[in-house]
C-alpha cells in the first residue's frame, strides 16, 4: 500500500519505497516483487546433500524415538507415555496415596487432638509437667552411699 | 495379534525381565522362610492366632 | 530386594538379546516396570527400622527414597540417550545401555547394603561404568582429562575410607549397619581417632562435592554424555551423603569439634560457588556448579548431626536428584540442536520453543526452591537446623539463597528470553520424547509435594 502511495510524489521519504522483506503486498504481485516477498527458512531440498537432514521430511510426525522406521517411532512413544505416565505415575502415585499411615504419623496427630479435646473438656491440664510418674521413682536413701 | 508365531520370534525378550521378576519374588518368599524362628514369639508383639489362621503371616 | 535386582539384572540379557530397532524401546518399558515394581518399597512396616531384608541387603527409611530415585532415574536416562546413540552401531548401543543397567544395579546393592565394606566395594565400583561412559563417549577431548579427576580424586578419597573400615572391623568384629549405633568406641590414640575420623569422612566429602575439593564435578559432568551427567548428578552424588549419614553414627564424640571446619567450607562452597554460577558461559558447567553449591548445603546439614539436619539433607537430595538431571536434559536438548553449550550463543529460545519454555521455566523455578517444591523443603530444613547450630550461619545460608535464586533466573534468562540469534535458523521442534523425558522428571518432584513424609527419613 505504502508502495503506490510512493506514486503520488516524493513528498513520502524514499525508505519507504522499498517494502521490507516480510511486508505483505497488497497489490498484484508482480515477478520481481513476489518472489522476495517471503523468505524461505529451511529449504529442504538444499540441505539434502550436507547430511543434515531433519527427520521430519521422511516422517511429519516425527516422536524424537527412531529416525528410520516410523512404526518403531510410533510405537516407541506410545509405550514410553503408557507405561511412564499411565502406568508409573497413576498407578505408582495412587499406591503411593493409598498407603498405609506409616509411623502412626497421622494417627499421633489425631490422638493428640483427641487427647487435648478430652482433657480441656475434664479441666485437666493438657499435659502433665513430669514426663515420668515422680511417685514410682524410687530413689536410694542418702545413707546407702 | 494376527501372526502369534511371529510377535513370539520377534518380541521374546520381552519375557526375560517379568520372568526375573518371578524368580525374584520366589527367593524373596523363600527368603522370608528362613526368618520364621520368632514368628508370633515375640514378647511386645505376639498375639493369638485367630480361628483358622496357622500362622500370623507367611 | 531381590524383586528388584534380579529384573535389573535380567535387563542386560535384554538389551543384547532385542532386535536392534526394538532395543530402545523394550529396555524404556522395562526399566519403568523395575521402577514401578520399586515403589512397592515405600510400603514399609512401620514397627522395624529395617525391611525387606535379606542375608546381605535391608531398606530402612534412608535408603528407601535413594534407591527409588535410582530406580526411577534408569529409564529416565534411557530415554535422554536415545537420540545421540541413533548414529552409534548396534553393539555399542548395547554396551552403552549394559552400562546405565549396571550402573543401577551396583546403585541398589550401594544403597541397600547391610555390610559396610558391601556399600564400599559398590561405592567403588559405580566408578568404573561412569569412567567408561565419560571418557568413551563424551563429546569433547577434555573428557580424558575430566575422567581422570573423577576416577583419582574419589579414589584417592576412599582409600582412607577402607583403612579406616577395616581397623573398625579388627576392633569391633562387625560392621553390620544394622548394629552400628551400638559399637564400643574405639580405643585409638587421640591424634589415631582423628585420623580415623577424617578417613572415615574423607571419601564421602570428596563424593558429594565438598568445596575445595570439588573440582572432578564440574569436568566430569560437562564432558558427560547427557546419561552419564544425568546419573551423576542425580544419584552418585547422594552416595557421599548416605554414606555420610550411615557412618557419622559412630563417629562422635568427635564430630562435635572436628566437623567445624567441615561446615564452614561446605557453607563456604555455597556461596562461593552459586558465585561462580553467575560468571559461567558455558551451560553445563552453571548447572554443575549448582549441583556443587545445593550438596554444600546437604553437608552441612548432616554434619550438625541433628534429626533435622539429617531430614532436610535428604529431602534436599531427592528434590535437587530430580531438578538437577532435568536442568541438564533440558541442556542437552539445546546441545543436540545446536552442538554448544556456550549460552550466548543459544538465546532467546522462547519465541523459537515455547513449550520447552515451559519445562525451562519449571526446572529453574525448582532450581531456586520456589515453594512448596521439596527443593524449598529440604532447604528451610537445613538452614533451620543450621541455624540451631549457630547463628551465623544464616548469613551463609541467606545469602546462598539469594545467589541461587539470581543464577537460576539469570539461566532462564539468558537461554529463553531475548532475540533469537541470528545464525540459529533451523531447529527442530520439541520431539515428544524431551516432553515425555522433561514430564518424568518434572510430575514426580510436584507429586512430592502432596506426599513429602515419603522423603522425609526417621521424622516424624
Amino acid at each position: 500500500m505504502l508502495t503506490r502511495l510512493s506514486r503520488f510524489g516524493t513528498a513520502l521519504p524514499r525508505l519507504l519505497s522499498k517494502p521490507p522483506a516480510r511486508f505483505v503486498s497488497q497489490s498484484k504481485p508482480s515477478g520481481a516483487a513476489g518472489s522476495t516477498a517471503v523468505t524461505e527458512l529451511h529449504p529442504a531440498a538444499e540441505q539434502a546433500g550436507h547430511g543434515e537432514v531433519s527427520p521430519y521430511v521422511k516422517n511429519p510426525d516425527y516422536h524424537g524415538f527412531s529416525k528410520d522406521d516410523p512404526v518403531v517411532d510410533e510405537w516407541n512413544m506410545r509405550v514410553g507415555f503408557f507405561f511412564g505416565i499411565s502406568v508409573a505415575l497413576v498407578i505408582g502415585g495412587t499406591f503411593i496415596h493409598y498407603l498405609p499411615d506409616h509411623g502412626m504419623r497421622q494417627w499421633a496427630r489425631r490422638e493428640a487432638e483427641h487427647l487435648i479435646l478430652q482433657r480441656e473438656k475434664e479441666g485437666l491440664p493438657v499435659i502433665e509437667e513430669n514426663y515420668y510418674d515422680p511417685s514410682k521413682i524410687i530413689l536410694p536413701t542418702a545413707q546407702e552411699e | 495379534m494376527v501372526n502369534f508365531v511371529a510377535l513370539a520370534r520377534e518380541h521374546w525378550v520381552n519375557i526375560l525381565v517379568p520372568m526375573g521378576f518371578v524368580i525374584g519374588y520366589y527367593l524373596d518368599r523363600k527368603q522370608d522362610q528362613k526368618l520364621t524362628a520368632f514368628r508370633n514369639k515375640s514378647v511386645l508383639y505376639s498375639r493369638e492366632l485367630k480361628p483358622g489362621e496357622e500362622v500370623t503371616w507367611k | 530386594m531381590l524383586m528388584i535386582l534380579i529384573p535389573t539384572l535380567m535387563l542386560i540379557p535384554t538389551a543384547w538379546a532385542s532386535p536392534l530397532k526394538w532395543l530402545w524401546p523394550t529396555t524404556l518399558t522395562h526399566s519403568l516396570i523395575i521402577a514401578l515394581a520399586s515403589f512397592t518399597w515405600f510400603k514399609a512396616p512401620s514397627e522395624t527400622g529395617w525391611h525387606s531384608i535379606n542375608a546381605y541387603m535391608a531398606l530402612d527409611p534412608l535408603s528407601t527414597p535413594l534407591l527409588i530415585l535410582t530406580c526411577w532415574l534408569t529409564p529416565l536416562t534411557i530415554l535422554a540417550s536415545q537420540n545421540h546413540m541413533s548414529t552409534e552401531p548396534a553393539p555399542r548401543q548395547r554396551t552403552y545401555i549394559t552400562l546405565l543397567i549396571s550402573l543401577q544395579f551396583f546403585l541398589i546393592l550401594a544403597f541397600s547394603a547391610t555390610e559396610i565394606i558391601m556399600f564400599y566395594i559398590m561405592f567403588e565400583a559405580t566408578l568404573i561404568p561412569t569412567l567408561i561412559i565419560i571418557t568413551r563417549w563424551g563429546n569433547q577431548t577434555e573428557r580424558l582429562n575430566a575422567g581422570t579427576y573423577f576416577l583419582f580424586y574419589t579414589l584417592a578419597g576412599s582409600l582412607p575410607l577402607l583403612v579406616a573400615l577395616l581397623i573398625l572391623q579388627n576392633n569391633t568384629g562387625s560392621l553390620s549397619l544394622l548394629i552400628l549405633q551400638y559399637s564400643d568406641p574405639l580405643n585409638l590414640a587421640p591424634f589415631t581417632s582423628k585420623l580415623w575420623w577424617a578417613g572415615c569422612l574423607m571419601a564421602f566429602l570428596v563424593k558429594m562435592p565438598l568445596y575445595g575439593i570439588h573440582l572432578w564435578l564440574p569436568k566430569a559432568h560437562v564432558e558427560a554424555p547427557i546419561a552419564g551427567s544425568m546419573i551423576l548428578a542425580a544419584v552418585l552424588l547422594k552416595l557421599g551423603g548416605y554414606g555420610m549419614m550411615r557412618i557419622t553414627t559412630m563417629l562422635d564424640p568427635l564430630t562435635k569439634e572436628l566437623s567445624y571446619p567441615f561446615i564452614i567450607l561446605a557453607l563456604w562452597g555455597v556461596i562461593m560457588t552459586a558465585s561462580i554460577c553467575l560468571r559461567q558461559t558455558d551451560l553445563k558447567s552453571l548447572i554443575a556448579y549448582s549441583s556443587v553449591s545445593h550438596m554444600g548445603l546437604v553437608i552441612a546439614a548432616i554434619l550438625t548431626q541433628t534429626p533435622w539436619g539429617f531430614t532436610g539433607a535428604l529431602i534436599l537430595m531427592i528434590a535437587h536428584g530430580l531438578t538437577s538431571s532435568a536442568l541438564f536434559c533440558l541442556a542437552n536438548t539445546n546441545y543436540e540442536r545446536t552442538h554448544s553449550r556456550t549460552m550466548i550463543l543459544t538465546r532467546g529460545l522462547q519465541i523459537a520453543l515455547p513449550l520447552m519454555t515451559t519445562w525451562w521455566f519449571t526446572a529453574s523455578l525448582a532450581n531456586l526452591a520456589l515453594p512448596p517444591l521439596p527443593n524449598l523443603m529440604g532447604e528451610l530444613t537445613i538452614i533451620t537446623s543450621l541455624f540451631g547450630w549457630s547463628w551465623w550461619t544464616l548469613l551463609l545460608t541467606g545469602a546462598g539463597t539469594l545467589i541461587t535464586a539470581n543464577y537460576s533466573l539469570h539461566m532462564f534468562l539468558m537461554t529463553q528470553r531475548g532475540p533469537l540469534p541470528h545464525h540459529i535458523t533451523n531447529l527442530d521442534p520439541t520431539h515428544s520424547r524431551e516432553h515425555l523425558l522433561m514430564a518424568l522428571h518434572l510430575l514426580p518432584l510436584i507429586l512430592l509435594m502432596l506426599k513429602p513424609s515419603l522423603i522425609w527419613g526417621w521424622t516424624a
